[in-house]
């Protein structure tokens, strides 16, 4: 394996004199190197080093009238004063941290039952993505419907079975009936708790696929040494998994950090500025004040937060970091608990600084949580052991793991019950919100109106055709640039397989400002086109990062062997390495769809015409001023995901093993 | 055997999603844009004039490519497509139509860049108080008098807040096309059980204590149904209390912030009162402090609150879905305050602006005419839903007894378009001010709710929130160039 990476590694060929000066100079397989990373280097210079150079310069400028003069620092400055940025800048640090210890938490505890499940289990994990494949914009409009303190379902629900003076009395709410998104003390939570039901599936894939490929021996040879279920947990899975864990928590920090369609159609940054993100405000000055400097100085700002992030990812997903740690890696593992205590005493501490109270109710639920994983698997533990005593066959053993999939289940699937119930729900039913949990009587109406009154099936075809082009050519440019990457011997491959993942620092918020005017100059805004260039270009750092794991996986000997018989290097990638990489390209092909299937802030900023809308931006298109069409949302909300639902039902095995084989082993 | 059940689950659910797809995406393909409309014959479009059709005829091209504000209801949007093809149809020529949300907030950055950019649609119809001053300043839109003049001498002037709005350094930036309803909508059954006649509400306090009257929490009943969150209702609210009381954002002119002053102090504590004092904790639903422009509505129609203010889309919304709280509606223009013997309510209108580089900007203007006058209008009016399009220039109020007869709005609109304007305050100030971007600004940036956030959940003292206020409002001018 060893001999392998080094083989694999691209560094130019030492002189010598049968050597041309070219392979010298670039490296053995430069022609094809260079061949095959050029689109997507193109594409991520063009559509996002650019974009971000002129952010650079917009932020010296500020526009005055009809012009946009250059005004030194004083974006900067201006920042540096204005204290909604600052609020703007702690709400974002809660709402990632918090976010991000809740999705590690319980994506972890969501795989560990899929994991031990016997049956159904290609079932339930399909079941538990559905928080992922479904639009944000149904999920934003769904939640806000929910969370409705008189007609919502959560409150009513909660009223039902006693438990609202319950949270009241442990504090966990403010008042009741809780207000959620109206309360300045509950608005944040209420956002993160839904980010986080969105966020789960990402880490149960990845967690799910990094269990797959845990040594089941070790596993055995624990219980036999008589570690118990705890014992197994801290010494065999936490360590086995640790990689996994850090690449999935560090691209996801990524995205929560600089996410801004959630919250912006939740709750606007509302009530006040308290769920106000730096998005948020970045977007308010660019777009509704007018003021792209401002906006772009904003999200610069925030750069050195986004770079720390993206270090830290380079450092662990450049080739071989699970294996080979380099000499950062070998200090933090010399000295690794002032490398994990140091960092989590400042976060806390920054936590307990921005607001004590949240902190403190953020780990009340967090040991809430662990406990009842810690429960479950005890008593899972002991129905095992007695099991085996009377042969029982464990099926008593798997209640716990029953009882722990049905908590969990709730928790996803209780949202897209209401969407379900509100779709066959009259209209007059939902405005007068008589009878919340069931519809009276069931109709189709929503349905017929959806398909009379808006141009439905043109958002789908559009979408079908975004979503279909852009994630043919994320696939092909990232199987392309990974191929190089992993194998092919050029200079400056090395330096580009560790820094693809730089381009996640520059946030859609602040790309998407300079991005217009570019597509503008191109006349391709308010085309299709506008988003099948620009989709591919915030998932092929993570398709060519997946892609290139997976690469490294296959033996170099077969694709030698190839050419030793006479193949050229390209008929060896296509007719030998691309038939091994099924799994991997289904995986990333899904995972590519979703986005664009999902994507809205661009579709947002880049589609006026209704001709070029797709089903995200049609359906927030359906709400005009204080209208929701919560009816018609729904039923849209349905034949948007059903496509998507039957397509991870049937490859989300090919997610799970593409995971498996590739990225997660590192 | 397992190994083959599930193979066959999988290929089921692979052959549903194929078959599935297969049907469906074609199907689905196919529908859309057939507008549900209203049933029965719907009224017929106006005959395109001679003198129009000429101008369509000498137009330099045949196409034309319009932006229209998306409507409230689907039937109104309809309603003016299928105008625009009534036109298009009489005159051989061809016009591409596309709906635009401004309550995206990104409408005016888009059409700048596009105008910039060499890539614009020839006309749009826009919020004229909300988006014609911005678009004027960034100089995206071309001057429109000469339509303007002309259709003066025929229709007479132009209603309501139509000068203030569009016209600029003496020139007119937006032809006029119709007006939005608004106003105070109060439940008259809550009301007329307490004895309370909705024409006696005069002022605020009047509002105020009524609502506290009707308010029974324990039929789900609320008498006040305005927020203070972000969203236009309630930056429409507060700064209306605030202009009442005396106070305001900026001077006349639309440059100068003036707003820390004793008057907004004792405006903002009035509001400020009503959200923080526990004698009126029981008019306030649950939650009122989260909604959005959408919260006031939804608690409307599901018949919790009693008093409400907004344009007429939640009338027009109870109308059109048989929505029982429709007949317990009353709708008066609105309040007055210690500074005003009079309400200062003015109702908004659309207007058609013609972007600068537009390609065919005399077809536009022909287009714009047809739409907004004769029987083409009034077929729009009665297509569209109760209060959402109304006339908006003076004689064509009267050219058909619907326009003053068709719905208990109706009448109500016309009596706030036809006030005599400026409205004085005995502050000094008159409304409607200039135009200002500085002012659409602020109030994109949403600092009058911010700062009763900062009153209402963080315990700020008013005084020190104005303050703020005042201070973002001046970076807010000073950003935009308007040196303070």
């Amino acid at each position: 394996m060893t001999m392998l990476r080094e083989r694999a590694r691209p560094q130019p060929s030492p002189p010598s004199r049968r050597v041309p000066r070219t392979r010298r100079l670039f490296g053995a397989d430069w022609r094809e190197g260079y061949l095959f990373i050029a689109p997507m280097v193109i594409l991520l210079l063009a559509l996002v080093a650019l974009p971000f150079i002129d952010a650079i310069r917009l932020s010296f400028t500020a526009r005055h009238g009809g012009s946009n003069v250059f005004i030194g620092w004083n974006d900067y400055r201006t920042l540096w004063h204005d204290e909604f940025f600052r609020t703007a800048l702690k709400n974002t640090i809660e709402f990632t941290i918090y976010s991000e210890l809740f999705k590690i938490t319980l994506g972890l505890m969501a795989a560990l039952l899929l994991h031990h499940l016997k049956r159904w289990k290609g079932f339930a994990t399909a079941l538990v993505l559905l928080p992922w494949i479904i639009p944000t914009v149904v999920t934003a409009v769904s939640w806000r419907s929910i969370f409705d303190p008189l007609f919502g379902s959560l409150n009513y629900t909660l009223n039902e079975l006693h438990l609202g003076p319950v949270l009241k009395s442990l504090h966990l709410v403010h008042q009741w009936p809780a207000a959620w998104l109206g309360d300045v003390h509950t608005a944040m939570p209420a956002v993160i708790v839904v980010n986080i039901w969105k966020g789960i599936p990402f880490f149960t894939i990845n967690f799910l696929a990094g269990l797959k490929v845990l040594d089941s021996q070790l596993y055995e040879a624990a219980a036999i040494d008589g570690a118990s279920a705890w014992r197994r947990f801290t010494n065999v899975t936490l360590p086995g998994l640790r990689y996994v864990m850090l690449v999935s928590a560090l691209l996801s920090t990524m995205w929560t950090f600089n996410n801004f369609d959630l919250v912006w159609l939740m709750t606007q940054g509302g009530p006040g500025s308290s769920t106000a993100m730096y998005t948020l405000y970045a977007y308010q000055q660019a777009i509704q004040q007018l003021q792209p400097g401002l906006g772009s100085a904003a999200a610069i700002m925030l750069l050195p937060i986004s770079a720390l992030l993206i270090f830290a990812a380079a450092r662990y997903l450049r080739p071989g970091a699970a294996t080979t740690p380099g000499p950062v890696g070998r200090a933090i593992g010399r000295h690794s608990r002032v490398f994990w205590i140091v960092p989590s005493v400042l976060i806390v501490a920054l936590l307990a600084w921005i607001d004590g109270g949240l902190l403190v109710k953020v780990a009340i639920v967090l040991a809430v949580l662990i406990g009842l994983g810690m429960l479950i698997g005890t008593v899972w533990e002991m129905l095992s052991a007695r099991g085996d005593r009377k042969s029982a066959g464990g099926r008593t053993a798997r209640i716990p793991i029953w009882v722990g999939m049905a908590l969990l289940l709730f928790f996803v699937l209780a949202p897209l019950y209401w969407i379900v119930v509100t779709a066959f729900k009259p209209d007059l039913q939902i405005t007068t919100r008589s009878s919340l949990l069931w519809p009276r009587p069931w109709t189709f109406e929503q349905f017929r109106n959806l398909t009379s009154n808006q141009p439905f099936g043109l958002w789908f075809r559009n979408t079908i055709i975004v979503a279909g082009v852009s994630t043919v050519a994320s696939v092909v440019l990232a199987a392309l640039a990974a191929y190089a990457l992993a194998r092919l011997r050029f200079r400056g491959g090395r330096t580009l397989s560790g820094t693809v993942l730089l381009t996640y620092m520059m946030p859609g918020a602040l790309l998407f400002i300079p991005l217009y005017a570019i597509l503008s100059d191109l006349h391709v805004i308010d085309s299709l086109w506008s988003l099948i260039i620009t989709y591919p270009t915030f998932t092929l750092p993570f398709a060519c990062w997946f892609l290139m794991g997976y690469f490294r996986g296959i033996p170099a000997e077969l694709e030698e062997a190839a050419m030793t018989d006479g193949a050229t290097r390209i008929q060896a990638f296509t007719r030998v390495i691309l038939p091994l990489m099924r799994p991997a390209l289904l995986a990333i092909a899904l995972f590519t769809l979703t986005n664009a299937w999902n994507e809205f802030l661009l579709a947002f900023v880049f589609i006026t015409g209704d001709g070029s809308k797709t089903l995200p931006l049609g359906m927030q298109s359906m709400i005009v001023g204080d209208i929701v069409p919560w009816g018609q949302l729904s039923a849209a909300s349905i034949l948007i995901s059903v496509p998507v639902v039957l397509a991870y039902g049937f490859a989300q095995r090919f997610l799970v093993e593409g995971l498996a084989a590739g990225a997660v082993k590192g | 055997m397992e190994r083959d059940r599930t193979f066959s689950r999988r290929k089921i659910l692979a052959n549903a999603a194929l078959v599935g797809a297969a049907v469906s995406i074609p199907g689905l393909a196919g529908c859309g844009g057939s507008s549900s409309g209203k049933s029965g014959p719907q009224p017929t479009y106006g005959k395109v004039s001679s003198a129009l059709a000429a101008e369509a005829k000498r137009a330099s091209s045949k196409s034309l490519s319009v932006l229209s504000q998306a409507q409230y209801l689907t039937s109104t949007d309809k309603a003016i497509a299928d105008a625009y093809q009534a036109f298009a149809s009489q005159t051989g020529t061809k016009i591409k139509n596309a709906t635009i949300n401004g309550d995206a907030g990104n409408l005016v950055a888009k059409q700048d860049a596009a105008v910039k950019a060499h890539n614009v649609q020839d006309m749009a119809f826009v919020s004229a108080g909300r988006f014609v001053a911005q678009l004027h300043d960034l100089g995206d839109i071309v001057d429109v008098s000469d339509v303007v003049e002309a259709m003066t001498g025929k229709f007479g002037p132009p209603t309501g807040t139509a000068t203030d709005s569009l016209k600029i350094d003496g020139k007119w930036w937006g032809i006029p096309f119709y007006t939005i309803g608004a106003g105070i909508f109060l439940r008259k059954d809550w009301l007329s059980a307490k004895g309370v006649k909705p024409e006696d509400l005069k002022t605020w306090s009047d509002a105020r204590d009524a609502a506290l009257e009707i308010s029974d929490p324990s039929k789900n009943q609320f008498g006040w149904g305005v927020t203070i969150n972000r969203g236009g209702d309630a930056n429409g609210f507060i700064e209306g209390v605030i202009n009442t009381y005396g106070g305001g954002i900026n001077a006349d002119d639309g440059r100068k912030v003036i707003f820390d002053s004793p008057e907004t102090i004792d405006a903002v504590s009035f509001i400020a009162d009503i959200f923080t004092k526990d004698k009126y904790k029981k008019m306030l639903p649950p939650g009122i402090l989260s909604w959005t422009d959408t919260g006031n509505n939804e608690a409307w129609l599901a018949g919790t609150v009693g008093l409400t203010l907004n344009q007429a889309s939640l009338y027009a919304q109870s109308k059109d879905t048989k929505n029982p709280v429709y007949p317990k509606t009353a709708v008066i223009p609105g309040f007055a305050g210690p500074a005003t013997k009079t309400n200062l309510t003015t109702a908004d209108l659309s207007a058609f602006v013609i972007f600068k580089n537009a390609k065919n900007p005399d077809l536009a203007k022909a287009v714009a005419q047809y739409m907004a006058t004769g029987k083409t209008f009034l077929a729009l009016v009665k297509r569209s839903g109760a209060g959402l399009v109304l006339p908006a220039w003076t004689n064509v109020w009267t050219e058909d007894p619907y326009y003053l007869n068709g719905d208990p709005i109706f009448k109500a609109t016309h009596a706030t378009v036809t006030k005599k304007l400026p409205l004085p305050t005995s502050t000094g100030l008159h409304f409607p001010q200039a135009p200002s971007s500085g002012h659409d600004a602020v109030l994109q940036a949403y600092i009058l709710t911010d700062m009763m956030g900062q009153i209402v959940q963080k315990n700020e003292s008013v005084k020190s929130a104005v303050k703020t206020a005042n201070h973002r409002m001046v970076q807010t001018f000073e950003q935009l160039g308007i040196k303070q």
